[in-house]
């Protein structure tokens, strides 16, 4: 990169340069003196000049110094002239740089008013149409926590001024002494109503402080002075060359040029009030104007945490959200931040964070992707290569909504949020169990269908508030229930089942009358339905992100595929596979591949190692539920055995074959092997919920105490599981799990309650119970926590 | 007005007795006084009165040699003088006077007279006054054409295209215009204490 142009410097200083420019514009000050002397000297200037702007030193023009004139009015007396008899003036309030604000009564109305005269003469003649407007608009800003506007007049002077509402109150910090962190967002959260609701009207308030914050008796907010949102220029006063605005409350882009006041400008003194609220200090508190204004602009704040140690870290993100020197890295209004804060104050999950650490990551990312060019010109590495590692590249620099990285983080609460969900899609999938001929036709299918409809309204209700993280989990449930639902309806119903058996043989059907089904479900049904998911799935993967909806996609795309294929005629299904055909070639297959791998041929060793990996796993499977069993096909069953004693000793020992296979894989240790032992990883806690399983079983003729304990404990080794998982993020238990407690609720419902109507019910609205506490538990426990920290 | 420093105002302050010396020395520091006088809520007679009895008494502790330049900023020392006449002046005055009701009413502004507060005050104050004097001393070295480029780009934040335009400039005249008043400035600030 050539030099870069003193206007890229400035923009740089100001924190205004493009997201895109900035990294480059940092790695090429890594390895320029001569940038960086550049670099250093404009800084020192642009203090300077900030100090020049905040003391206005001069508003010359055409090398004579004008001098400004002021209107004073500084007395009741004069006020009252000024005024003439529409107001009483009662007392002087106060004076600043924009004016002077005198206590007064309205005699029609008989109520007190707050006057402010906009004193500075330049101003006065100066504002704008524009700037009244602005202040028509504060008149029609009609809210509780706004000190409103009643109406702006002129003297017969000619000096202009404003008819406020008078607040009664302390300030804000002096109010907020002696509360608890809960009070104190109360009344914050107030304020940043207040702001939010003229932000929503286009007014920025530029001035936000304790001082222009009042608490009345009633505990109620009151944001004052909007006087400098009516002013011209907002920084620089001409009348004394004096800032206006509060410096130690001032944003970046208020103190350096060219100035560009948006709503993040609020959210930005917001922060530092935030801040304030939090710790009872400044963010920044230097004495010194030239150092204050530095350290706006470059210093990061000290971590609130550091200074108080029980600040919540979720509030300490979003008060450094708010304190970005970049606005666009800001929250955008003052309603974002109020948003931040209700997700917090209501137990979930927030999302701000301190963007100067990514900005980090972004900046070595852009260093290395230079690099990495350089080796692709020169044919160090392959395109192939290249294109991997910049794919990887622009991932990290492009990360995922966080709140969908939430949804896939185990956390208790959305572990309990999934397995709710799954509790309901296996209750709807139990009404399967069932013709349910005491039930008329039309209602079979009612529960299913209502948790579906139940299911999509709270995942898209939840997704316009917002709150992805239990949208998905909403959705999710709501997309397992698609395909469920309308087989359910259509078997019930008896549509789409007449014609089409002849087609594919009922192959499919059996396969769910092998679970358990007593629904009679066409191959048609199951065309269309598949059909219906594959649509929701990718409508719902449009509107979340979710990788979620990835893996549904493809299961409904296989589905949907296979319905074709049997349709087709291409039905026949080989269950009794030569398990000898496929164990070999599969080891061989597996072996190439590590051989590949340990060669350095990784690129070749995927295809054979995951295929071989894939062969061997599903011809054991197929062995040990076979009535071969492994002992029968290496030697002979051994007779002391009974039929599904062998089953449980082949699972067990495919269970230790995939333990010894992952132990080898990681032992080797390369990237190639380690992908394999953690697909092989996947298989342990499954084999082991299989055991479980198979030990409950008729066949094994154990006794009876001993089939109900190991009943028993299937669902809770699978619960365990599932909560487990939340430990050290092991979603291959979390999937066991989930799988376990679909075999128990098998189980249960095949030996004891299949003649329940009640029972598929009672798992749908146990399902949709435990998901609504799951969103509703954090909540209350972030009011407890809230209270306890008072 | 010439370009003088604080160290040959004081050189002068020492070595004579004559008018023109006092006149420097109130040109430097008398509207600082009586700015942050009106500050401290005295009206603008009272500040008046205050900057005079301030230079009063930091004339003859100077001459008394209670001044050490090592010890600490002219500055400081002139602020501990005008602050305690300040203070001076406002016991003899009613309270009610000098400051609105800061815990009630529409009080839109900081009032609160801390130590901190007084400090900050002051040393805007004086900070203005030392940048006001470099301004004026940088406005008369550099060509009028230069000087206000810099004004109208840096101070007024007229966008640079317009200011070359208005100035028939280059865009990197301007630029360069800012850097090179913003480097003389500097100087001068440094010079000046």
């Amino acid at each position: 990169m050539d030099c870069p142009e003193q206007e890229t410097i400035e923009h740089y200083i100001s924190g205004q340069l493009e997201a895109s420019k900035l990294a480059e514009f940092e790695v090429h000050l890594e390895t320029c003196g001569h940038c960086k002397t550049k670099l250093a000297k404009a800084r020192e200037n642009e203090n300077l000049l900030s100090e020049l702007r905040f003391l206005g030193t001069t508003t010359s023009s055409g090398g004579d110094s004008v001098t400004t004139q002021r209107v004073h009015i500084g007395t009741v007396e004069r006020a009252q002239e000024l005024l003439g008899s529409k107001y009483r003036v009662i007392r002087m309030v106060g004076h600043g740089g924009a004016g002077e604000v005198f206590q007064t009564i309205d005699p029609i109305l008989d109520r007190q008013v707050a006057i402010k005269f906009l004193t500075r003469k330049d101003t006065a003649e100066k504002i704008s149409k524009q700037r009244w407007q602005e202040a028509r608009l504060l008149g029609q800003l009609n809210h509780p926590n706004v000190a409103q506007v009643y109406g702006i007049g002129e003297s017969e002077g000619g000096v202009r001024y404003i008819v406020m509402e008078w607040v009664e109150g302390l300030l804000l910090t002096d109010a907020w002494r002696e509360m608890g962190l809960q009070q104190r967002l109360g009344l914050y959260l107030q304020v940043l109503d207040g702001i939010s609701a003229a932000h929503r009207r286009g007014i920025i308030h530029r001035d936000i402080k304790p001082s222009n914050i009042l608490v009345t008796a009633a505990n109620k907010a009151k944001v004052l002075d909007f006087g400098i949102a009516v002013d011209e220029q907002p920084l620089m006063s001409a009348d004394e060359g004096r800032y206006r605005g509060t410096p130690a409350f001032s944003a970046p882009e208020q103190i350096s040029a060219p100035v560009k006041v948006s709503p993040a400008t609020d959210v930005f003194a917001l922060g530092i009030l935030l801040y304030d609220l939090l710790t009872d200090t400044l963010p920044f508190d230097e004495t010194d104007p030239a150092e204050l204004f530095d350290s706006i602009k470059h210093k990061h704040p000290e971590l609130p945490s550091a200074i108080q140690e029980k600040i919540p870290i979720a509030l300490q993100n979003i008060c450094l959200k708010a304190l970005e020197k970049n606005p666009h890295r800001r929250y955008r209004t003052a309603r974002d931040l109020l948003d931040d804060i209700n997700r917090y104050l209501r137990g979930e999950k927030v999302w701000s964070r301190p963007s100067f650490l990514l900005d980090k990551v972004q900046q070595e990312v852009f260093y290395h992707r230079q690099k990495l060019k350089v080796w692709h010109d020169n044919e160090l590495i392959t395109q192939r290569e290249y294109d991997k590692l910049e794919n990887i590249y622009e991932r990290m620099i492009s990360p995922d909504d966080p709140s969908i990285i939430e949804a896939r983080k185990l956390s208790f609460s959305q572990v309990c949020l999934y397995l709710g969900g799954w509790v309901a899609v296996l209750g709807s999938f139990v009404l399967f169990y069932k013709t349910w001929d005491q039930i008329p036709i039309y209602w079979r299918p009612a529960p299913a269908i209502a948790a579906t409809v139940l299911m999509v309204v709270f995942g898209l209700a939840m997704w316009r508030r917002k709150e992805s993280r239990l949208s998905v989990g909403f959705l999710a449930t709501a997309n397992l229930l698609i395909p469920i639902t309308i087989l359910l309806t259509l078997g019930q119903w008896e549509i789409l089942s007449a014609n089409d058996f002849s087609w594919g043989k009922e192959t499919i059907y059996n396969l769910l009358k092998g679970a358990g089904s007593h629904v009679i479900v066409g191959n048609m049904q199951l065309y269309y339905s598949s059909w219906c998911w594959l649509a929701f799935s990718l409508l719902f993967l449009r509107l979340t992100k979710s990788s979620i909806f990835v893996l549904f996609s493809i299961i409904a795309f296989l589905i949907w595929l296979t319905t074709c294929y049997v349709i087709g005629g291409m039905e026949e299904w080989k269950p009794d596979i030569i398990a000898g055909r496929y164990l070999f070639p599969g080891i061989g297959m597996f072996v190439l591949g590590t051989v590949l791998d340990r060669r350095k041929y990784t690129q070749y060793a995927w295809p054979p190692g995951a295929a071989g990996l894939t062969m061997i796993v599903i011809t054991l499977s197929v062995i040990a539920l076979s009535d071969q069993t492994l002992f029968g096909w290496i030697y002979r069953k051994p007779e002391f055995l009974k039929d599904y004693e062998h089953h449980l000793l082949s699972f067990m020992c495919n269970g230790v074959i995939y333990l010894g296979l992952a132990g080898v894989c990681r032992l080797l240790g390369t990237r190639f092997q380690r992908a394999l032992a953690q697909v092989l990883s996947w298989l342990g806690p499954l084999h082991f919920l299989a055991v479980l399983r198979i030990l409950d079983s008729d066949k094994l003729d154990l006794p009876h105490l001993h089939r109900m304990f190991y009943r028993f404990l299937l669902p809770v080794a699978s619960l365990a599981f599932v909560f487990g998982s939340v430990v050290r993020q092991m979603k291959s238990f979390f999937f066991s799990g989930l799988i376990g407690i679909a075999a128990a609720v098998h189980k249960f419902t095949v030996e004891h309650l299949d003649k329940f109507f009640a029972w598929p019910v009672s798992l749908i609205i146990t399902g949709i119970i435990w998901m609504l506490v799951s969103w509703l538990v954090p909540r209350w426990k972030a009011s407890v926590a809230l209270k306890r920290q008072q | 007005m010439e370009w003088v420093t604080t160290t040959q105002v004081l050189e002068e302050l020492q070595s004579s007795n004559d008018a023109p010396a006092w006149q420097r020395l109130c040109g430097h520091f008398h509207t600082v006084v009586v700015n942050f006088a009106k500050h401290m809520g005295l009206s603008v007679p009272d500040a008046e009165d205050a900057a005079q009895e301030t230079m009063l008494a930091f004339v003859k502790a100077f001459r008394d040699g209670k001044y050490n330049r090592d010890k600490g900023h002219l500055g400081d020392w002139l602020f501990g003088i005008a602050k305690h006449v300040i203070l001076n002046v406002r016991k003899r005055q009613p309270l009610e006077q000098l400051m609105a009701d800061k815990t009630t009413g529409t009080s839109f502004w900081d009032m609160i007279q801390d130590d901190h507060n007084i400090k900050l005050s002051w040393e805007t104050e004086w900070r203005h006054m030392v940048l006001a004097k470099c301004f004026e001393q940088a406005r008369r070295e550099f060509d009028p054409k230069v000087f206000k480029a810099f004004e109208l780009y840096a101070l007024t934040q007229t966008a640079v295209d317009k200011v070359a335009q208005q100035l028939e400039m280059s865009r990197n005249a301007v630029y360069i215009a800012k850097c090179r008043v913003l480097s003389r400035l500097r100087e001068l600030d440094g010079q000046f204490e």
